[in-house]
């Protein structure tokens, strides 16, 4: 029982590192305001779920779509608000990630309304079943390192380069010749369907997705991991999720009567931000200094 | 090769660039002069794409350019610096460098991933980008951020950034300011043999003798407009440039 209740926050922990570190990418690296990322996870749990228990498709086909359709919404958002900077941006995924929210709240032939889907099975691959939560944290795992990998070698490439000199100062990379809203526009690509997979990992984990599983509550907490762990750092993404995620957990156990466990838990994590930003405004982890991989040689 | 024809550029009623007409030679070290607010930064605006011009031709190479992206002009082979460095500050230098090279292979996010190329191209990009900070004195601080150096490195560093385009012509606004004498005559006598290898020049200027040792031609802009062109001591004497300046 405690060995399943462990597993279940590790796997909790790992679907949000997922999300913050697709969110990292684009917040850190890209300084790019994409308040629609939390709805790009719900497009991709909605379409997994909707596929599976309504068509009865299999789930591999559910889990790639899911995927696929946030890149689409993201392609849909993306175009228009793109042409928005900063704070404009930001106001302008909020409005749409808003939108999404609200059609899948009360579009109830296509959604289920705001009782959202229950009865979503857990993940079947081929023959391999991964129902249990050990075979599920082998899975959430696998896609986490997936992600982990394929973020950081973008990160540290010539792209990731480029993204980066956008966010430093976007009319120098412009008259470098960089097309600044096609990297802008895939990175929101990229990072919206890893969000997309999550998504679908979450609501096949879940088995119940309703529309306030992914409203403005849970925006603030993975913009919170993101920042607590230190922006532009995806080890930190990982390690805010692990703390936003434990700090409930762990005020379980300290005999807290129910009314104020919700309240204080609030009060622990605004706490947290505030002190942190005070004493450590780059997040615990921080940007690292990228060094060219060339330097090893040419010292030798 | 780069000519502008009559371009006007209005921001409300502020006529900053009235009818303009430049036209600069092939392998030309060419001199754009005038008092502060005569529109010479605004006329390097609008030929990169920054500004829409509100009349006008602008062509480069027989190709009209006046209503080209930003991005699709400077991979044509324009490149620029501006008045006050445009670095990416948090960034290394080495870092800053290596974003310039036009086309690179790992720009592509599926070259990036499965890595075709790219390891290759980055290093002699890396080869590179040491030689012109070996060349402007920068190499020791290859590893450090772009805004931790002064004022004068930042404007060395922005002209070996724009090197590392390979352009065909460079629009260097004002690339001797704030930088000492030693280091000036080094600027001048790279400009000079970076024009023998066939590069361009279009250059704001403000120091007079800097103008004279390094310009064939010079404009002079008054208020948007061309009042004067010729040899560096020809525009000196030209009596409508020193009411320009004195305002006499």
């Amino acid at each position: 029982m405690i060995e399943s209740y462990c597993l279940h926050i590790i796997i909790l922990i790992i679907i949000y590192s997922i999300l913050a570190i697709s969110f990292n990418i684009q917040l850190g690296y890209g300084k790019l305001f994409n308040l629609s990322h939390v709805a790009m996870f719900g497009i991709g749990a909605y379409t997994s779920a909707l596929l599976t228990v309504d068509i009865g498709m299999p789930y591999i086909i559910g889990f790639i779509c899911g995927g696929l359709a946030a890149v689409i919404f993201i392609l849909l958002i993306g175009i228009p608000a793109l042409q928005l900077r900063g704070d404009y941006f930001a106001i302008a995924t909020l409005g749409f990630a808003e939108i999404i929210r609200l059609v899948s709240h009360n579009e109830r032939w296509l959604t289920h309304g705001q009782f959202g889907i229950s009865n979503i099975v857990r993940p079947e691959i081929f023959w391999i079943s991964f129902s249990s939560y050990e075979s599920f944290t082998v899975f959430a795992l696998i896609l986490l390192l997936f992600t982990y990998l394929i973020m950081e070698r973008l990160i540290k490439s010539p792209f990731g380069r480029v993204l980066r000199g956008i966010r430093e100062n976007e009319t120098a990379a412009m008259n470098l010749g960089k097309n600044t809203f096609k990297f802008k526009l895939q990175t929101m690509m990229i990072c919206s369907f890893f969000a997309g997979l999550a998504g679908s990992l979450y609501a096949h984990y879940i088995q119940y997705i309703s529309p306030k599983d992914f409203g403005i509550t849970p925006l603030i907490s993975v913009l919170i991991m993101v920042v607590l762990g230190g922006m532009g750092n995806n080890k930190g993404s990982i390690l805010g999720a692990a703390i936003l995620i434990l700090i409930p957990e762990l005020l379980r156990f300290s005999g807290m009567s129910s009314d104020i466990y919700g309240p204080v838990r609030q009060l622990i994590i605004g706490l947290l931000l505030i002190v942190l930003i005070i004493i450590r405004p780059q997040g615990l982890l921080g940007e690292k200094r990228f060094i060219h991989e060339s330097e090893a040689e040419h010292n030798a | 090769m780069l000519s502008v024809l009559n371009v006007t550029k209005r921001f409300g009623g502020l006529t900053a660039l009235d009818s303009c007409t430049i036209n600069v030679e092939k392998k030309e070290i060419c001199g754009l002069i005038g008092p502060n607010g005569s529109g010479k930064s605004t006329l390097f605006n609008v030929i990169t794409g920054y500004y829409p011009s509100d009349n006008g031709e602008i062509i480069y190479n027989e190709t009209h350019i006046e209503s080209m992206a930003p991005y699709d002009i400077i991979n044509m082979g324009i490149s620029r610096t501006f008045q006050l460095p445009n670095l990416f500050k948090k960034m290394t230098l080495m870092e800053n460098m290596l974003i310039a090279p036009k086309a690179q292979k790992g720009e592509n996010i599926w070259r990036a991933w499965f890595g075709l190329g790219v390891k290759q191209q980055d290093y002699d990009n890396y080869n590179k980008a040491m030689d012109l900070l070996e060349f402007f004195n920068l190499v020791q601080l290859r590893n450090e951020y772009a805004n931790s150096i002064s004022f004068g490195q930042q404007k060395l560093l922005e002209l070996a950034r724009a090197l590392m385009t390979d352009p065909e012509i460079l629009l260097l606004d004002e690339p001797t300011g704030g930088i000492n004498p030693v280091l000036v005559n080094k600027i001048i006598e790279s400009i000079k043999e970076m024009r023998d290898r066939s590069i361009t020049f279009l250059i704001i200027e403000h120091n007079m003798s800097v103008v004279s040792r390094l310009c064939d031609r010079v404009y002079v802009l008054d208020h948007g407009k061309n009042i004067a062109m010729g040899t560096p001591d020809e525009v000196k004497t030209n009596e409508q440039v020193i009411e320009a300046y004195l305002g006499v």
